[in-house]
């Protein structure tokens, strides 16, 4: 099935409209944000953006699963090998000192509309990080890998013995 | 270290010298206890990118750092895994609560920075089920 994917131009400031995304970032570490006062700093690991914005997609109806095929299939093995989990599976997240983008593989339920679909989860997944983390997401870019039929996962039956 | 009980034998039995924890290890003891009863903070991450790890009986105390500063004060490290709620003031309840159990336990005078690293958060699935 064809990729389709959405970009929210309007979410985006003008300053970070050249080609390429731009995040912020504060060189080096692997964590997120750091904010110092004189009672101790507080940072966010990025594997705290990458949960969020997977549990705040798959919070919205019609939203089968995330991860693309290939995501999917190895989905089980990443995990077992500590790649990933199965939450975190079709999600990609950039993250700076004060704002982060976010990339989602998704897989939708046949018959829903993807468009409103899609603008529900980049509404989501940008209130919930915010919400939580106090990052500001530049954008949030969807690819729709499949679409998931009722009785995708019943196996039918086998044609030879 | 200064011995808790002084070895002595009689005709009871020998008396077993069990060192008191010092302050650093009291400190991380506290820190984590107060840190892990704050309603939003699920576990205690692992600590790994922390200096001055705290063992306890040969273990390591998991999540928690201490490391000396001038005057007798000590900058705490606590790394935490979190349910989803605003990170921020939950950083700041935590520091309270801390501050507060440092306090009850006399250690409020030896208490410095509170330095707070959010590891993950848990999962909504596995927070349901513990």
């Amino acid at each position: 099935m064809a990729e389709q994917s959405t970009t929210p131009e309007q979410k985006v400031e003008p300053e970070r409209t050249a080609p390429g995304r731009q995040v912020t970032r504060r060189g080096g570490g692997s964590q997120a944000d750091l904010l110092r006062s004189e009672r101790g700093t507080t940072s966010l690991g990025n594997a705290v953006v990458t949960k969020v914005a997977a549990i705040a997609a798959r919070e919205i109806g019609g939203v089968h699963d995330l991860g693309g095929g290939v995501a999917r299939a190895m989905g089980g093995v990443s995990g077992r090998v500590g790649m990933g989990t199965e939450t975190t599976r079709g999600v990609s997240v950039e993250v700076g000192s004060r704002q982060a983008a976010v990339d989602l593989s998704l897989v939708l339920e046949y018959g829903v509309s993807v468009p409103e679909v899609t603008e529900a989860v980049r509404d989501n997944v940008i209130k919930r990080i915010e919400g939580i983390t106090g990052l500001e997401v530049t954008e949030v870019n969807i690819s729709v890998n499949d679409l998931y039929f009722p009785g995708d996962d019943t196996g039918g039956e086998s044609r030879v013995e | 270290m200064t011995p808790a009980v002084s070895p002595a034998s009689s005709r009871l039995g020998s008396l077993v010298v069990v060192p008191a924890p010092s302050v650093r290890v009291r400190l991380a003891q506290v820190a984590l206890g107060a840190a892990l009863s704050v309603d939003g903070v699920a576990a205690a991450g692992q600590g790994n990118r922390f200096a001055g790890a705290v063992t306890l009986d040969g273990a390591p105390l998991a999540g928690v750092s201490v490391i000396a500063l001038r005057e007798g004060r000590y900058e705490l490290g606590l790394a935490l895994i979190a349910r989803p709620v605003a990170l921020h003031a939950l950083a700041d309840r935590v520091r309270e609560r801390v501050t507060v159990a440092a306090g009850v336990a006399d250690l409020g005078d030896r208490l410095g920075p509170i330095n707070i690293v959010f590891e993950d958060i848990a999962d909504p699935a596995i927070v349901e089920v513990a």
